[in-house]
């Protein structure tokens, strides 16, 4: 016989108790097992999610912060170059400036130069020219020219006198000149002194070569004075005097 | 030559046989019952993992897989009753190649013990699922002259599941012990190896066509209410 009923049920019963025997040795620590790592991995894994939401959020705060400073840094270089542009412009507009001025203060030098050149130029030229005219005029000068030029202080001296208090005077005079005089003119002159200081001493006359063609009158601390050589430079200042104003107009 | 081991009496009083089948039914199950306590034993659930815990989870979880693949549904309710019956069957067809040892699946009574208790827990697990009027009324549709070929139907299936079983192992047996007759030398080791497949494979199939049947009748049974919940 291929089936038996008894051991069919057996086989039945027997099946059952080795459902739960495995059921109690095998499957339920094998679960347990199982369902507590599942529980720790998906622990781990919620854990890494959190981590990983925790660190998307930090990245997107980097890279906002990394975007601010980018815009920062942006905002400081364009600033930064804007002060730049604007330090360049002022200091090329500065030096500009300070260009012109020099410019304008050498062409300003030049100029000066140009006019104390002229102007020693023309003073050389004129001082030159006096000591031409002195020159010839030594060259020149004779008796007659010596008697003029004692006529002419004369005159000056008798325009002056009264600056000698010439009536009260009493102390000595000298007469300075630069040229030997004559006895005659010596005796017109000391005739011509005695009338204007009537109480003084008789005037006492010297040759002085420093003088030239010029003659002089002291009395104590009064002194009248004429000769060619402060004449001419005289007139040379004069000269000089009126020269620069022509020679600014003509530059 | 036995072809059956329930022809393999050690003791009998009346009704009550006590066969080779029964025999080594239990020395089966000692082994298994003892080999799952040994390699529980020192099982850890986090950190450094055993190569032994590995295999184990990794058997466990291949039959949680495959039971969640064919029927669709969450297997941690049927896993013990469908992995015991495939490692039972499994087992006792490895263990044939052990010389005196004779499988217990190559007993009719065996099979159709497992058979009858695949039938009878495909309506408990239908019933717990979707309940009873509602599984019952399955048997009526699409109407109301099926009835009798549903309830043929699983009868014949549940024959099947057992015949099948049944008549492989018998037949690998049979043919290794001809064989074993006839050229002693190597061809008997290649059935032998070949009936390790076999039995592999008809382990698989019983176990698998009781998982299609235990998940059609849940979800069969599910699929109208949620369907119903949906137009609602």
């Amino acid at each position: 016989m291929l089936i038996d009923g008894f051991t069919i049920v057996a086989q039945i019963v027997n099946f059952l108790v080795l459902v739960l025997l495995l059921k109690r040795f095998l499957y339920k620590p094998v679960m347990r097992v199982m369902q507590e790592r599942e529980e720790r991995i998906a622990q781990a894994v919620a854990q890494s999610e959190i981590a990983e939401k925790e660190a998307r959020q930090r990245a997107a705060t980097m890279a906002a912060q990394q975007q601010a400073f980018l815009e920062d840094k942006a905002k400081l270089m364009a600033d930064a170059k804007m002060d730049v542009d604007r330090w360049r412009e002022e200091k090329i507009e500065s030096l500009r400036t300070e260009i012109n001025d020099l410019r304008l203060a050498w062409l300003d030098q030049v100029d000066q130069d140009r006019q104390a050149f002229l102007m020693k130029l023309k003073g050389d030229a004129v001082r030159h020219v006096m000591r031409m005219g002195d020159k010839i005029i030594r060259d020149l000068a004779d008796q007659q020219m010596e008697s003029r030029i004692i006529a002419v202080f004369m005159k000056k001296m008798e325009a002056d006198k009264k600056d000698f208090h010439s009536v009260t005077y009493t102390g000595p005079i000298r007469f300075l000149s630069g040229f030997e005089l004559s006895a005659e003119t010596k005796e017109n002159i000391r005739e011509t002194f005695i009338q204007w200081f009537p109480s003084c001493r008789p005037v006492a006359f010297e040759v002085s070569q420093s003088l030239g063609m010029g003659l002089e009158v002291v009395a104590r601390d009064k002194k009248v004075a004429w000769n060619l050589e402060k004449y001419l430079k005289d007139l040379e200042r004069e000269i000089l005097l009126v020269l620069p104003s022509k020679t600014r107009n003509a530059a | 030559m036995h072809i059956s081991p329930d022809n393999i009496i050690y003791w009998q009083h009346g009704i009550f046989v006590l066969n080779g089948t029964i025999v080594f039914t239990w020395l089966i199950m000692a082994v298994m019952a003892a080999g799952s306590w040994l390699l529980t034993r020192q099982l850890s659930p986090g950190g450094a993992v055993s190569r032994r815990q590995s295999i184990l989870e990794a058997v466990v979880a291949t039959i949680e897989r495959q039971l969640k693949d064919v029927t669709h549904v969450q297997p941690r309710g049927f896993l013990p009753f469908l992995g015991t019956l495939f490692l039972f069957i499994a087992v006792s067809n490895t263990l044939s190649v052990v010389p005196g040892f004779h499988a217990p699946t190559g007993s009719l009574s065996t099979t159709t013990a497992l058979a009858l208790l695949v039938f009878l827990a495909v309506p408990i697990y239908g019933i717990a699922r979707a309940g009873f009027s509602t599984y019952l009324s399955n048997y009526f549709k699409p109407s109301f002259f099926m009835l009798p070929f549903n309830i043929m139907g699983e009868l014949s299936r549940t024959l099947a599941l057992a015949v099948r079983l049944f008549g492989n192992v018998m037949s690998g047996n049979m043919i290794g012990a001809i064989l074993l007759l006839i050229a002693p030398l190597f061809l008997p080791i290649l059935m032998q190896l070949l009936g390790l497949l076999t039995g592999f494979v008809q382990a698989y199939i019983f176990a698998i066509l009781a998982a299609v049947y235990i998940g059609a009748a849940m979800e069969i049974q599910s699929t109208p209410t949620k369907r119903h919940k949906e137009t609602r």
